[in-house]
């Protein structure tokens, strides 16, 4: 009767370990099969490539370039901004990096954009995203990341 | 005297502190990245949007430019380069081709700091930079 109970016990054990096993090796799997939008994107080179282009559209955009003037006027201010845009569009992608400024409502707070400013600055990105030959599932999967804060930037 | 050893070792201490946070703070994957200059021109002449186009892409591939954007309606242009690799007159001079009878640098001179918040944010950070060791 002790025989059976641990059998029974040893068994229930092993099928156990077996089912998380296969659990994890399954999961192993799926990650190797949709690998995250960031490696998609080519990692953090790609994406500061893009990003650098993209900063370039928007300052010779005359529709927006106003708007970014005294960003433009103070190198420091440039580079903590690029910073920003790089972490910001590695972390939101899935990226191994953390966005350390400040909320998209605090950081435009004021400044009046409109709908028409945002769509063009879209439009400076998707430019970018093109000149890196980034595939179409890829430039939608980052605009939908990016689409929603329109609400906390856009005060008209 | 006493009062002046207090303020001394008091001074000390917060630089010392000031510093070790430069130095040890864990910088974000943007804030590693060499940096760069940025540099936004205007144009003058009949501009061709082809040549334009063409232009823009010699200068992408100069040695030390990370990109440029040439925006032939506007007239305007804009270069993100490696200062230890290019100078700015280099860049200049590269615009200068063709169509583009004239380069000169936007004068932002008159632009005031703009948004209070981001200056602020943006001292902070020139401030840490100046100090931390890894930048330089
Ligand atoms: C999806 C759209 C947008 C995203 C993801 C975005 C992202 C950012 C980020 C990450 C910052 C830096 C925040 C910080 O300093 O902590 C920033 C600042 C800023 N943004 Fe945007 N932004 C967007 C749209 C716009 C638009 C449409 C405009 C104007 C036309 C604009 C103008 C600015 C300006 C002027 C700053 C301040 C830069 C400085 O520090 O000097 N942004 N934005």
């Amino acid at each position: 009767m002790k025989k059976n109970v641990l059998r029974s016990i040893s068994a229930m054990l092993m099928i156990s370990v077996c089912t998380a096993m296969i659990g994890c090796s399954d999961d192993d799997e799926k990650k190797e099969e949709t690998p995250t939008l960031y490696t998609r994107l080519g990692g953090i080179d790609a994406i500061s490539t893009v990003v650098d282009d993209f900063l370039t559209n928007v300052v010779a955009d005359t529709e927006i370039n106003d708007k970014f003037e005294a960003t433009v006027a103070d190198s420091y201010r440039t580079q903590l901004l690029r910073a920003n845009l790089i972490d910001q569009i590695c972390a939101g992608a899935g990226g191994p990096c953390s966005y350390k400024g400040k909320s998209m409502k605090e950081a435009h707070a004021g400044m009046g954009i409109s709908t028409v400013e945002f769509n063009a600055l879209v439009g400076d990105l998707v430019k970018a995203l093109d000149k890196n030959s980034v595939p179409t599932a890829e430039k939608n999967e980052l605009l939908a990341v990016l689409g929603p804060m329109k609400a906390d930037i856009v005060e008209d | 005297m006493k009062m002046l050893k207090v303020t001394t070792m008091l001074l000390v201490a917060g630089i010392l502190t000031l510093f070790s946070y430069a130095n040890l703070r864990v910088r974000s994957e943007g804030e590693k990245q060499k940096s760069v200059e940025l540099t936004s021109f205007l144009l003058t002449g009949n501009l061709d949007s082809v040549a334009l186009y063409t232009l823009e892409k010699k200068i992408q591939s100069t040695k030390g430019v990370r990109s440029c954007s040439i925006n032939a309606r506007g007239k305007a242009a804009c270069v993100i380069y490696y200062k230890d690799m290019i100078s700015e007159s280099s860049v200049a001079s590269l615009l200068t081709e063709g169509s583009i009878s004239k380069v000169t640098k936007k004068d932002l001179s008159a632009t005031r700091g703009g948004c209070p918040v981001h200056q602020l944010g943006a001292s902070f950070n020139r401030f840490m930079t100046l100090l931390d060791v890894r930048t330089q």
